[in-house]
């Protein structure tokens, strides 16, 4: 426990803070009610970012949805794939190349 | 917090925090600043009931601005210099309350804050240690030292008293 020092506390008791000037109960509402606006201005703000970005996102997957199916193509194979028909082709049975001379002028076969 | 207790809370507590503001940076500008950001952040939600009360909590954060007021300012809370005592001999001539003020804030700042809400204030030593963050101990040597650097501060004016 601290002892009671009656005189200092009386000379302390002289030195009084002055009043608080009366705008600071103004500014501290003003402060407090634009806190609050700001506050609720940021979840509509924040409500709306999310919900802008909820769309990009669906309208991405969408997009890469049908692109995925237009590379698939009807059978649903996931490939692009070139067919050539070879029906008619003979191979040479025995190919060489044979050289002649024609009317004066050389000539390849 | 709604606005109607915070309302309650502001008319309650404004005028003991600022005088307590007040006195820790002798400053009316200064003080306000510092009450205006103290219910600010009560208002944003910076009090926890599981941690304390809210006088507690209200006197801690002005303790703390306070703090980052004298860091900003370049002054360091902990051991900035005290007034020299032979430069308040002299300005022991005027009036009481000037005296009694320069006394105080001639205090090592950890030694005024635990003064000012003991003395004026007229808080616990319990909730004091909360607020300044230190041991009963602490509290307790701080004060006992304030009141002697006080007392013989202001011998002169006890004795014409």
């Amino acid at each position: 426990m601290i002892e009671d020092d009656n005189e200092l506390r009386r000379l302390l008791g002289t030195w009084s803070a002055p009043p608080p000037s009366g705008s600071l109960d103004e500014r501290v509402m003003r402060s407090v009610r634009f806190g609050k606006r700001q506050s609720t201005g940021w979840k509509l703000w924040g409500a709306l970012a999310a919900a802008i970005l909820l769309v990009a996102v669906l309208a991405t997957a969408s997009r890469f949805k049908q692109e995925r199916q237009l590379e698939a193509g009807p059978n649903g194979v996931n490939s692009l794939s070139t067919t050539v028909s070879a029906s008619g082709f003979v191979p040479l049975e025995e190919g060489r190349i044979i050289v002649s001379k024609t009317n004066g002028s050389d000539g390849v076969n | 917090m709604t606005e109607h207790v915070f309302r309650q809370t502001y008319t309650e507590f404004r005028d003991p925090l600022y005088r307590f503001a007040y006195r820790l940076t002798s400053s009316q500008p200064v003080a306000e600043d510092l009450v205006h950001d103290c219910f600010l952040g009560l208002f944003r939600g910076g009090f926890d009931p599981a941690r304390g009360g809210i006088r507690t909590y209200l006197y801690a954060a002005i303790r703390n601005l306070a703090r980052k007021h004298y860091r900003d300012s370049g002054r360091e809370f902990e051991n900035s210099e005290p007034i020299a005592e032979s430069a308040l001999e002299t300005m022991l001539n005027r009036e009481t309350a000037d005296a009694v003020r320069l006394a105080v804030e001639s205090l090592p700042p950890l030694q005024r804050e635990v003064l000012v809400l003991f003395e004026y204030e007229e808080l616990p030593l319990a909730e004091i240690s909360v607020i300044v963050d230190a041991d009963l101990a602490a509290v307790k040597s701080r004060i006992f030292r304030a009141r002697e650097r006080l007392r013989k501060v202001l011998a002169p004016l006890r004795e014409v008293a």
